[in-house]
């Protein structure tokens, strides 16, 4: 879980060259040359020069992209300072590729981004997107039970976060808590988090921050990869497999195509089997892209399929089945450890297709259009009368259709050596989401259509050591609800919403390039989800009634961001980052004064209203290699969320934690990555909660939890590739329970949990 | 020129797309299993008469409140009673009781008298279920000598435990599954 690569040889080496036309040796300007190995990249400055300083000794492999150039890549052994000129063939006439994603580096930024790469993202293969996210701090995960996670970024999450796969904004079904983003990890080969509004381009709406997951860039020369992945945990006896072929031909097509499969039994507690547990997941991807005569052309589809159980003892009917819920300390119903999923259960399906066409012109200048299609089927079954557990309680369709196109352009000063990218477009998106009439339950969220048209700039000014930021968007949305009242007459619920983001930041970093300082101010603005409009309905797992109101308004936020960034050679590094935001209209549930009757019992009841909140925090990351051996990391995050006008704590507000890890690693000649780490994490009890929302349980005390690994990578021979780590989990096999997860009135969380990590690459 | 193109061009675009997408009609939900009424029919044993009284609640949860009557009998008497729960929602009503009883060995009902003193010695009455054990649609019970008033919680559990120990009995404290109905009639004895 560390985060620092490690090298064990000397690390002090340097490249340095040309980027040279092929033709007529004239220089590359502003080319990029990319490592994959280290995934780090530079970019050639006016004259073609590029150097990369620090690496170690060993084989690399170079991508070297110039727009109007075909894409080369080169394999350079590096055993000391190495002076080597790099030479693309460029057709002027013939412009194509290059699509800037993971190889700009991600200092160029005025807005704060945590990237997880990809060799971090092999450690922790199996896992869900919530997990994964967590390791960066600032970022938690709000969890219902043990398989429902959704992250949050600095305090807040669900629709207030953005979640964008290879280019595409998730249009998802997780409205309530108790729904995760369907979307699989292992489709990705980054994950980025901007802590701040994010990329325009996707929404007005991203006032925690953006998730961008990042497929590896299809590379439109020969090539051919595959890997196969094979993870078994003890807990749970689960096993999840993943291949992945790649391959590229010399006439500049590529495809690639993926698959995952996740099958996980009852998971349990240090105590405990928690029944009804059980998971199974079945997903898919593949992409096709073609370059030709400055297009570039690429589809790509992909499947996510999860069947999951929900823990049957948090199937209650009433409060007095929470309270006798809560007065027992494990829950009700523990039968042995079977693969079976039972009612209660979700059954999910996200289906996401899209092309994107870029077309390059001259002068650093391209157009991008992409047409997504998604649809998502959520399925819900419970536990029903009459025979009809096999008729699922809810049974929704949600069916997106997303046109995004823009045109970015860099404009060279040479004079001031400064530069100028901008990138404009606009935005439609038309949604329907559709309920299955046969359910014989009053649908949680009435059938909608919404159709949005935005439109958005932004501009990016580089000069010397300064980056200035500036950007904007203006969304117009119109909804159409289409709900049955309580004598089921239909009423069409009619609501036009106007939203706005704007965006100012700014970056500087010292000559030497071991200080930066970046500093970002949002405006977003986020209308209400169906959800928050009309939902009615009892929530099972909290013995809450809760209701939608549909006279909320959008809701407004200014977030600034600052992130100090330090680095002291290869020995230390060090980033902090503060923010502040304030969100006008912040729409919450809060509760109804009088408890409703109904057969089941009296319940407490919950509406959806509109208040004044405030978030501040502090997010710290360490680093330190003190010796080529040894890495040292403590991550540590606090946040303060105040709802302003009620003078009351927010809830669900991550608690205060601080991580550290350790890890010794060491390349040999044929096995490398050798490496032993431990984590240690200590969460504190969240003393801020709310006054005024009932709580039946007092937040959770303090915990730790103590984390192990160990691994290695053997290189069996040039192109293939071994890697196999073992990971422990609470390996104390610690009790406790976290704030954060809804189903800490039932249950402890997790117990111990080893992971065996097989991985088999072909390069 | 180029700009007009490019605007025409995003205009026609959009509305294809928008015109794209074709409402369909909207169809009502039919809420099957919903209980909005339960009827507690009450005849003390030697008389003819029987007396009705209903804990409605016609919309189901939220909206308009429930209503609940207020069981007012006679004191030092034997009083047989009947559950009868309906869906007023659907036409023609829906007796649930029925499914109740088809399902009988996933449902129990409990009674529970505040004070304890006021409504005792209740004793399961008519059908069992397939195993033999009380579904509890029929009962009876005695009313308190002395008069007075409290409460009658009458609790529908779905897929208890029948087994545990107490519960064939009546006893609802090791009963577990999970609440259907929870309704609680106030009493009064004259």
């Amino acid at each position: 879980m560390l985060f620092s690569c490690s090298f064990a040889q000397d690390c002090n080496q340097k490249i340095s060259g040309n980027l040279l036309d092929k033709h007529d040796n004239s220089a590359l300007d502003y080319a990029t040359v990319y490592i994959v190995e280290t995934e780090t990249g530079t970019t050639s400055d006016s004259n073609g020069y590029f150097e990369i300083n620090k690496l170690c000794t060993g084989k690399y492999t170079f991508i070297i992209e110039h727009l109007g150039c075909t894409p080369d890549t080169v394999v350079v052994n590096i055993t000391k300072n190495t002076s080597r000129n790099f030479y693309l063939e460029h057709h002027a006439e013939e412009l194509a590729e290059i699509v800037t994603t993971a190889t700009k580096a991600e200092k160029e930024n005025t807005q704060t981004i945590s990237v997880i790469n990809n060799k971090t993202l092999t450690k922790l293969e199996g896992k869900d997107l919530g997990s994964i996210l967590s390791t960066i701090s600032g970022v938690n995960q709000l969890k219902t039970g043990t398989t429902i996670s959704k992250p949050i970024i600095h305090g807040l999450y669900g629709d207030r976060i953005s979640i964008v796969s290879n280019g595409v904004k998730l249009e998802t079904q997780d409205w309530g808590s108790e729904h995760a983003p369907e979307i699989d990890p292992f489709a990705a080969n980054t994950i980025k988090v901007i802590k701040g509004v994010g990329s325009l381009e996707y929404g007005t709406d991203a006032m925690g921050g953006m998730v961008l997951m990042e497929p590896p860039i299809l590379k439109k020369n020969k090539h051919l990869n595959a890997s196969v992945s094979l993870v078994g945990q003890t807990n749970g006896h689960g096993i999840t497999t993943s291949a992945k072929l790649e391959q590229g031909f010399k006439k500049q097509v590529a495809y690639f195509v993926q698959g995952t499969f996740k099958y996980l039994g009852d998971q349990q507690t240090p105590k405990y089997n928690l029944t009804n547990t059980g998971l199974r997941e079945g997903n898919f991807s593949a992409g096709f892209g073609i370059l030709n005569k400055g297009w570039d052309i690429n589809a790509y589809y992909s499947l996510f399929h999860q069947n999951l159980g929900i823990l049957k003892s948090s199937h209650i009917g009433n409060l007095t089945d929470l309270q006798n819920a809560i007065a027992r300390d494990k829950p009700l119903i523990i039968q042995p450890f079977t693969y079976n999923i039972e009612n209660p259960r979700q059954q999910i399906a996200h289906h996401l297709a899209k092309i994107n066409i870029i077309k390059f012109f001259k002068h650093d200048k391209h157009l991008d259009v992409t047409y997504s299609f998604q649809l998502n089927n959520r399925k819900e079954y419970d536990i029903r009368r009459g025979g009809r557990s096999s008729i699922p309680a809810l049974d929704m369709n949600l069916i997106s259709n997303n046109l995004l196109a823009s045109y970015s352009r860099t404009k060279q000063f040479t004079k001031s050596n400064s530069r100028l990218e901008g990138k404009s477009g606009f935005n439609f998106l038309a949604k329907h989401n559709s309920n299955n009439p046969e359910t014989g339950i009053r649908p949680l969220i009435p059938d909608y259509y919404q159709y949005s048209a935005g439109f958005f700039d932004m501009e990016k000014f580089f000069i010397k050591n300064f980056i200035v930021e500036l950007g904007g968007r203006y969304d117009f949305t119109r909804f159409n609800g289409y709900k049955f009242d309580k004598s089921n007459k239909l009423l069409k619920l009619v609501y036009n919403f106007h939203t706005y983001a704007f965006n100012v930041g700014g970056s500087w970093k010292n000559n030497t390039d071991n200080i930066q300082v970046q500093t970002n101010i949002s405006y977003s603005s986020r209308f209400p989800n169906a959800s928050e409009l009309f939902s009615e309905g009892l929530h099972h797992g909290i013995a809450a009634l809760e209701f939608g109101n549909d006279k909320l308004k959008p809701e407004s936020g200014v977030k600034w961001v600052n992130t100090i960034t330090t680095n002291y050679k290869k020995y230390f590094s060090a980033e902090a980052t503060f923010y502040i935001s304030k969100i006008h209209d912040f729409i919450y549930l809060a509760p109804l004064p009088d408890p409703i009757l109904t057969i089941r019992g009296a319940f407490p009841a919950f509406q959806y209203f509109q208040t004044n909140a405030r978030l501040l925090g502090l997010d710290v990351t360490v680093n330190s290699d003190p010796v080529k051996f040894l890495s040292l990391s403590l991550r540590a995050s606090l946040v303060r969320g105040k709802n302003t006008t009620a003078n009351d704590n927010l809830i669900y507000m991550p608690s205060d934690r601080i991580s550290t890890t350790f890890e010794l690693h060491h390349d040999f000649k044929k096995i490398q990555n050798v490496h032993l780490g431990m984590m240690v994490q200590h969460v504190f009890k969240q003393k801020k909660t709310p006054a005024q929302i009932i709580d039946y349980k007092v937040a959770p005390d303090t915990y730790t939890t103590l984390n192990a690994d160990a691994g290695f990578d053997y290189l069996i021979s040039a192109h293939h590739k071994l890697s196999f780590s073992v990971t422990g989990e609470n390996i104390t096999n610690a009790v406790y329970r976290d704030y954060l997860n809804r189903f800490r009135y039932y249950s402890d969380e997790l117990g111990w949990n080893l992971t065996f990590r097989l991985k088999y690459s072909f390069l | 020129m180029k700009t007009t193109k490019i605007l025409a061009s995003v205009l026609i675009l959009a509305t294809l797309f928008f015109a794209g997408c074709k409402k369909d009609p909207v169809t009502p939900p039919n809420e099957e299993e919903l209980i909005t009424t339960m009827i507690l029919s009450l005849q003390k044993q030697g008389s003819p008469s029987v007396q009705n009284f209903v804990f409605n609640d016609p919309d189901g949860t939220g909206g308009i409140s429930a209503t609940i009557d207020s069981i007012i009998i006679e004191k030092a008497a034997v009083y047989s009673a009947k559950i009868t729960l309906l869906n007023s929602q659907s036409t023609p009503v829906d007796s649930i009781s029925n499914e109740v009883l088809e399902e009988g060995t996933d449902h129990q009902f409990f009674y529970l008298s505040t004070p304890s003193n006021v409504l005792s010695s209740f004793t399961y009455d008519g059908e069992n279920d397939t195993n033999g054990n009380p579904i509890g649609l029929d009962f009876s019970f005695a009313t308190w000598n002395a008069g007075g008033s409290g409460n009658l919680k009458i609790t529908l559990r779905h897929q208890p435990d029948k087994n545990a120990v107490g519960v064939s009995s009546g006893d609802i404290a090791n009963a577990n599954g999970e609440t259907d109905i929870e309704v609680e009639f106030p009493v009064r004895l004259y």
